[in-house]
């Protein structure tokens, strides 16, 4: 970095997979594709109160963040979950954090054995 | 984690990551076994890049210590175009249930999107093929490693860090 004062925030993957995963229907859509992968916007409208173009504006957030990857097969357009981004999230964020619990707990078992 | 997850998964498995790499960078960590032995289950993997060559997952000597056999997954190579796509046929032999399966189909697709910036779909056609389905999509939990995710999120830290998970 060679301007120090202008510090520059860019839209990493992570954000944009938070940001699709905080709200409801986005949620709901994911674990539609969760319970059975491979399905059409038909499909996923089904059971939603909300208009095709709301639908299809939700799958986008989700696409955008690579949650939702769609596949042509033959004449239709199939959504499929993609796990790996929520994986990323897992390695980077969740892992961290139990680790740092575990060695906490380390430390307390190896105090408490010193003192006894 | 539901028994009947095997009935829920689709016949179809799609993964995608975005790797901070060229095209070629990324290929080369897939289909060379100096790169793909690195990450992952960190088994070495041999491809003979032309059709109908052989794909062989070779166990390191710590999983032939656990009982897996020498050649842990094989297949054939169906489709080769480097550094932009290769579809091959999969087959596992870990488990009596996934050996006992037909032969899948496995497609890797490269597309640069930026300089340096590689998106990576593998799409693993599982039909007929619902114990296998069960472990590349991770849900065998601890036990069995995390499937393509873990592999592809792994595949993304050394290209990116330089350094695997594992290490």
């Amino acid at each position: 970095m060679t301007n120090q004062s202008h510090i520059l925030i860019p839209v990493t993957d992570d954000d944009r997979v938070f940001k699709a995963l905080a709200d409801p229907t986005r949620r709901h859509l994911l674990d539609r594709l969760f319970e059975r992968d491979g399905r059409t916007l038909t499909e996923l409208e089904s059971d939603l109160e909300m208009t095709r173009f709301g639908v299809m504006k939700h799958l986008r957030v989700l696409e955008d963040a690579s949650l939702v990857v769609t596949r042509r097969e033959g004449r239709e357009k199939l959504h499929f979950l993609n796990p790996v981004p929520i994986r990323l999230i897992h390695d980077r964020w969740i892992d961290k954090y139990t680790e740092r619990q575990v060695s906490a707990l380390t430390d307390l078992k190896s105090k408490l054995e010193e003192s006894a | 984690m539901s028994t009947t997850t095997a009935t829920n998964l689709s016949t179809t498995q799609v993964f995608r990551v975005y790797i901070k790499a060229d095209q070629k960078a990324v290929w080369d960590a897939i289909t060379d076994p100096e790169w793909n032995a690195r990450y992952g289950y960190q088994a070495r993997t041999e491809y003979e890049l032309a059709p109908g060559g052989a794909y062989r997952v070779v166990s390191s000597p710590e999983m032939m210590s656990f009982g897996a056999p020498e050649v842990l997954i094989d297949g054939e190579i169906l489709e080769v175009d480097p550094p932009k796509r290769l579809v091959q046929l999969w087959h596992a032999n870990f488990d009596p249930d996934t050996i006992a399966e037909p032969a899948t189909r496995l497609t890797w697709e490269l597309v640069e999107k930026a300089p340096g910036m590689t998106e990576v779909t593998v799409t693993h056609e599982l039909a007929g093929a619902p114990a296998t389905a069960v472990f590349v999509s991770g849900e065998k939990g601890a036990e069995a490693g995390g499937g393509w995710s873990w592999i592809l999120s792994d595949l993304k830290t050394l290209l990116e860090t330089g350094a695997s998970m594992n290490d």
